[in-house]
């Protein structure tokens, strides 16, 4: 804010430079073209033109960046003075490729800086070509994909759809990627060369952005300026008048100001100048710096060959240090898959190995060794199989111990012990039918239980079997038990045994116990008192002298107790 | 408006180059003419704040950076020799006078574009709803307004009354010439470096293009003289 607050005493214009530059050439363009186009007969839109002529200094001014920066990655690899054949190698590329140079620049530096050799760099350049050809993707892409793949980055190089897959990239050495990738890619930079897209790039190489505006009907009229048909003789006429442009722009622009070229030719002339006659004229003592000459070496070709020798091997041993990384590193992936492979069988004897089950099963062998239900061919046949995973346990203790060791020997030897035991157990994959057989076996040695529902099932039946019948009392106990056939038979008097009529309602009870007591009720006049008396004690001391506890009490009447 | 100058940057350059004395008494050439310029719209300056508060060096926010100091908005005003960069038209400024201060510029500016201060854009309320332990639920309400060249102060006489309190005296230093059409500039008037140019009525600018000039002619009779040797200058 506070910036804005001035007054500005005296100015300069300064700025728009790059615009005025390209009012001053469009002006001068419009001329020739409008003189042209009298000459064919044409007249074109001074808008056009002067599109035509600030799309060019823009051109110029990204191409000139290109250009430096190319630059600047050869000199920092030492070989500075090669820079005119890569111009001349990226002008000559730029004309047999139909690509324009401000896209070459990039994509070159790229592989240079990568690859840090010179002939490797124009060798992958030239492939990308075919391979952008083949694919359609631009060169900028495919350069840039073969860089990152040169140092082992092949992630990018799955777009070519060579065929190769993700592992196969990543196991394969950049060489042998790219073959396959020129394999697919062969014959379509040719095919390219063939095609009118081709022309139609020449045209574009040469007329740039002007070809967006002119339109084709330019073009074919610098064709025929060029006393020619084709593409090539109109880039030549574009080129020429661009030239003859340069020359007058820059004349013209040598005759404005007097100062700056006045200060231009001072800055050019030798600094002792002012420090000897000038300052003394002047009276005052100038102080002048004198520079340094910059000690510029020129390289001689025995040194130049050198450098590009030293530079080669430099690249060479690069790679071979690449390609050292690669092979550790595929060795590394295999390693570990073979110790993935190893994991995997001794995750599948783990899954076999089952300590708690073997245990059971020892137990149930001997149980039925106790019981004696089994034969001797499945305890045989148990036993084996118990010492075979008793082995397997001892080649699993041993891989990983080999895993743990990393060497890789002695898994794969670990691996073969425990696999080989895997298969005399009949654990691995297709032994399945001896496990079968072996659970087979065991299920007919299992112990029985003693009792269980299914024997008193059996046992019920048999005492079915035994009744005859389906009732589970015979009719012929409940008709006794209804006769009272099981009541004891009470002893009468003069040894005569005595019933009872009412027997059949002792039955349900079953007998009666000795402590009941029965009261004995006469009815009528048996005989006399006491006679009776000594009756009943004459029975009663019968009765005790035969272990009976029957006794009596006198009461009112004559009670049996 | 600025005195268009062809060349005045080459020359600064050459003469820093190859007769830095000549650079030097150019330097001091210009200085003498634009020192009683800056003198006089220092003196514009007022000694106290314009307004009590915005000497309160306790500001907050935006105007902590524009608290009023007589002294900063004095030293603030001077003037420059060195080319700038270009502005959006592509003109360097060789030669300025700058009223650099935060606080300094605005005094410089305020009321310009609106003496009677930023017009109100039209209020809207907004309304905020409080709660408060004595009277409870409740709402607060206040107009505002948005827009950059529109007040936003609750108060709408805020712009009036900053602009009245400033004092001094807001002067045109432009010069419309014979003839010119459309909209003369908005920016070329002030309180201070623009007062002090607008009473000085083109002289210093006259005098700083005469020096421009005159070390121009010193410089190239210094060339000159060199040539004499039979060295040739100027265009192929």
């Amino acid at each position: 804010m506070a910036a804005d607050v001035k007054i500005d005493i005296a100015a300069e214009f300064t700025g728009k430079k790059a615009f005025k530059q390209a009012e001053t050439a469009t002006q001068k363009l419009t001329g020739n073209v409008k003189k042209l186009a009298g000459a064919v007969g044409l007249a074109y839109g001074t808008r056009a033109v002067v599109a035509y002529g600030k799309a060019a200094v823009k051109a110029f001014a990204e191409d000139e960046k290109a250009a430096l920066r190319l630059n600047r990655a050869v000199e920092n690899l030492g070989i500075g003075f090669a820079n005119p054949e890569i111009a001349d190698y990226i002008a000559n590329l730029e004309k047999s490729a139909a690509i324009a140079d401000d896209v070459l620049r990039p994509a070159f530096q790229s592989l240079l800086t990568t690859t840090g050799s010179l002939t490797q760099s124009q060798k992958l350049l030239n492939d990308a070509l075919t391979i952008s050809r083949a694919s359609g993707i631009d060169i900028g892409t495919v350069t840039n994909d073969l860089a990152r793949g040169y140092v082992g980055v092949t992630k990018g190089l799955t777009k070519y759809n060579s065929g190769l897959s993700k592992a196969e990239l990543a196991s394969m050495s950049f060489n042998e990627i790219l073959g396959v990738l020129l394999k697919r890619s062969a014959g379509s930079a040719e095919d390219y060369l063939g095609s009118t897209a081709y022309s139609m790039d020449v045209l574009g190489i040469a007329t740039g952005n002007a070809s967006e505006i002119i339109g084709g009907g330019l073009v074919d009229a610098f064709a025929a300026i060029g006393g020619g048909t084709e593409a090539s003789d109109a880039a030549y006429v574009i080129e020429s008048i661009a030239t003859a442009l340069a020359k007058v722009t820059g004349a013209a622009g040598r005759t404005v100001g007097v100062i700056p070229t006045l200060i231009k030719n001072l800055k050019n002339l030798p600094s002792q100048i002012f420090g000897g006659f000038a300052g003394k004229q002047i009276g005052v003592n100038l102080p002048t710096t004198v520079k340094k000459e910059e000690n510029k070496l020129t390289l001689t070709q025995v040194q130049q060959q050198q450098a590009l020798a030293k530079l080669e091997a430099a690249a060479l041993k690069r790679n071979q240090e690449l390609l050292k990384a690669k092979n550790k590193q595929l060795l590394a992936d295999k390693t570990r898959v073979l110790i993935a492979k190893a994991e995997l069988a001794l995750g599948k004897g783990t899954d076999v190995f089952d300590m708690e089950k073997i245990q059971l099963q020892a137990a149930e062998i001997s149980q039925a060794e106790q019981l004696g239900k089994v034969t001797n061919q499945a305890q045989l046949l148990q036993i084996t199989n118990d010492l075979a995973r008793i082995k397997l346990k001892q080649d699993i203790i041993t891989l990983e111990d080999a895993i743990a060791s990393k060497d890789e020997a002695a898994i794969k030897s670990a691996t073969a012990k425990l696999n080989a035991d895997l298969g005399i157990v009949g654990a691995l994959t297709g032994q399945n039918l001896k496990l079968t057989e072996i659970k087979s076996v065991l299920d007919t040695i299992a112990p029985k239980d003693l009792i269980n529902q299914s024997n008193l099932d059996l046992a019920i039946a048999k005492l079915r079997l035994i009744a005859g019948s389906s009732s589970s009392v015979p009719s012929s106990t409940n008709t006794a038990l209804a006769a009272g056939s099981f009541v004891p038979i009470v002893s009468g008097t003069g040894g005569v045994m005595g019933g009872s009529s009412n027997a059949g309602a002792y039955a349900p009870s079953g007998f009666p116990a000795a402590s009941t007591v029965v009261n004995v009720t006469v009815q009528g006049t048996v005989t006399a008192e006491n006679d009776l008396a000594q009756f009943i004690n004459d029975a009663l001391a019968s009765s005790n002298q035969a272990g009976s506890t029957v006794g009596y009490t006198r009461q009112a009447g004559l009670t049996a107790v | 408006m600025p005195a268009s100058v062809k060349g005045g940057i080459e020359l600064r350059k050459a003469l820093r180059n190859f007769t830095p004395e000549l650079a030097k008494e150019t330097q001091k050439e210009l200085g003498a003419i634009l020192k009683p310029i800056t003198a006089k719209a220092r003196g514009f300056i007022p000694s106290t704040a314009p307004l009590s508060g915005w000497a309160d060096s306790n500001q907050k926010g935006a105007w902590s950076k524009r608290v009023w100091s007589a002294a900063d908005a004095k030293r603030g005003i001077g003037y420059k020799t060195t080319p700038s960069k270009p502005n959006r038209s592509g003109f360097t400024s060789l030669v300025r006078i700058q009223n650099a201060s935060a606080a300094g510029a605005i005094y410089e500016t305020a009321g310009r574009k609106n003496p009677q201060g930023r017009p109100q854009a039209k209020m809207r309320e907004v309304v905020i709803p409080t709660m408060r332990k004595d009277t409870g639920a409740g709402e607060e309400r206040y107009m505002t307004s948005t827009g950059k060249g529109y007040g936003k102060s609750n108060n709408p006489y805020a712009g009036q009354q900053f602009i009245d309190a400033m004092g001094g005296q807001i002067v045109n230093a432009y010069v419309r010439k014979e003839g010119a059409v459309g909209r003369s500039s908005q920016k070329m008037k002030g309180r201070a470096i623009f007062r002090a140019f607008a009473e000085d009525q083109g002289r210093t600018t006259a005098a700083v293009i005469k020096a421009i000039e005159n070390s121009k002619s010193n410089f190239e009779k210094v060339v000159a003289k060199g040539s004499g040797s039979g060295l040739s200058v100027g265009g192929r």
